[in-house]
């Protein structure tokens, strides 16, 4: 027999069921299920408050104790201390849902319970979750079971049919202590549990090396490296064996700087040598190349490919036309040698 | 005044209810409060709903009712108490010690009444 008693029948029956703290648990449904329907309808009845009618719970139950011949709680009774306890918290209870702001409160629980079975279903799929090992939540807060979010959902839901049902029953025959206790270890266990998962929920990332492969010192204002360079003539043919040198007549090497990171070596350059066996830095294209470990089920390997120059178009030049230049007049050079050149037709 | 009247009904009734009970089910079945109400209307006002409730419990402990449960559309399922026969015997032998007791406390209460006045 189920029965929903809501309001002031459900906090007096509250009230009966602590005060009946020490029956065994059958028997103690089987008294608070008989009086759920018989409190529904003195409320419905009443004119007034059930306390008024009925008298304070703790009354109530110990006439209800001596007229069925039920013994009372004694602390030689096993489990009496517990009980007791459990009493004086029942007591305390009911002086603190005396006052106006209790009985505000006590109004107030029973409209959120509901949400909170629904949380608590929630909770212990996150539990479940949790402790089968699932460590990356991708769809969080959706739980991954099983390693799909979609049997998370799914189970999210089960759960939380279930622990309404199982809510909306021990609002009638009582909850035992162990729901209770259980629900404080879920609470627990998630604010544990949450702290943890801080950095496995979302999307999850790969960590990427961000340095660029770059052993030299030369880049463009954005930070990209220059790792070679191709010289190209103007017909669009790659030079070999170009020296080059900057406005000082230093050699333009790419190997000056400190290498970006010492533990890459990716990139192999193999310098020429002069008559002396020195390297020549500045002597392009440079001879390179790129090294990539390669990790599978025969173990490590390295693939080496020589740096190849990159495809370019080079572009075609407008016809050479010279002019007097300022440079040219300033020096000392005789005025006879400064080439004149007609300029080009415009169009 | 009135009080202390009550209060005394209230121990009177202790001694009595298991009979009251089985003389009202006796009448009809019926459940916990319509058995509360059938009794207040017939004139034992001063009931408390517990003790009923604490009654009905024990007499069906003893055997005296038996119970079924009766669905209900529009409110709860009510469980019902009937008398068993040996809630019948129960209720004999109750009625005769009541009347040997009633007759008694007369007989006493006519006696003080007659040498008060």
């Amino acid at each position: 027999m189920t029965t929903t008693v809501a309001g002031e029948a459900a906090r007096y029956l509250d009230a009966v069921r602590t005060q009946l703290g020490d029956l065994a648990a059958d028997e103690r449904q089987e008294v608070l299920e008989d009086l759920a329907v018989h409190l529904e309808e003195v409320a419905a009845d009443a004119d007034g408050p059930l306390e008024q009618i009925l008298g304070r719970p703790e009354d109530f139950v110990a006439e209800l104790r001596a007229s069925a011949g039920m013994a009372g709680p004694g602390p030689d009774r096993p489990g009496g201390g517990v009980a007791a306890a459990r009493d004086r918290l029942g007591t305390w209870r009911q002086a603190a849902a005396g006052s106006r702001a209790g009985r505000w409160i006590d109004a107030l629980l029973p409209e959120l319970a509901p949400g909170w079975w629904v949380l608590r279903g929630y909770l212990a799929v996150l539990a479940l979750s949790v402790l089968g090992g699932e460590h990356h939540f991708p769809h969080f807060p959706v739980p991954t079971l099983l390693g799909s979010s979609v049997f998370g959902l799914a189970a999210v839901a089960a759960a939380a049919v279930a622990s309404v049902q199982l809510g909306r029953r021990h609002r009638q025959v009582g909850r035992p202590w162990t729901i209770t206790a259980g629900e404080v270890l879920l609470v627990l266990g998630t604010m544990i549990a949450l702290g943890q998962l801080r950095g496995a929920v979302g999307p999850q990332y790969v960590f990427a090396d961000p340095a660029p492969i770059h052993s030299g010192s030369l880049t463009y204002p954005d930070g990209s490296p220059i790792t070679n360079l191709f010289p190209y003539g103007s017909d669009g043919r790659l030079l070999d064996g170009v020296l080059l040198y900057d406005q000082d007549g230093r050699p333009v090497s790419l190997a000056g700087g400190e290498p970006v990171n010492p533990y890459d070596d990716r990139l192999q350059t193999d310098y020429r040598l002069d008559a002396n066996g020195a390297e020549v830095p500045n002597l392009y294209p440079l001879d390179q190349q790129l090294r990539e470990y390669r990790y599978g089920p025969q173990g490590e390997s390295v693939v080496t490919e020589p740096v190849r120059p990159p495809a370019i178009s080079p572009p075609r030049l407008a016809p050479t036309t010279t002019t007097a230049s300022p440079a040219t007049t300033s020096t000392s050079a005789a005025p006879a040698t400064t080439a004149t050149t007609a300029p080009a037709p415009a169009g | 005044m009135t009080e202390k009247t009550g209060t005394d009904t209230t121990q009177l009734l202790k001694g009595v209810l298991d009979l009251a009970v089985l003389a009202v089910v006796r009448e009809a079945d019926g459940y916990g409060y319509d058995i509360l109400r059938r009794l207040r209307d017939a004139g034992l006002e001063e009931v408390g709903d517990a003790s009923v409730y604490g009654t009905l419990r024990r007499l069906f402990a003893a055997g005296a009712l038996s119970s079924y449960v009766v669905p209900s559309d529009e409110g709860p399922h009510r469980k019902y108490y009937a008398l068993t026969p040996s809630g019948g015997d129960l209720l004999e032998r109750g009625t005769k010690t009541w009347c040997q007791f009633a007759d008694t406390l007369d007989h006493l209460v006519g006696t003080d009444r007659k040498e008060a006045a």
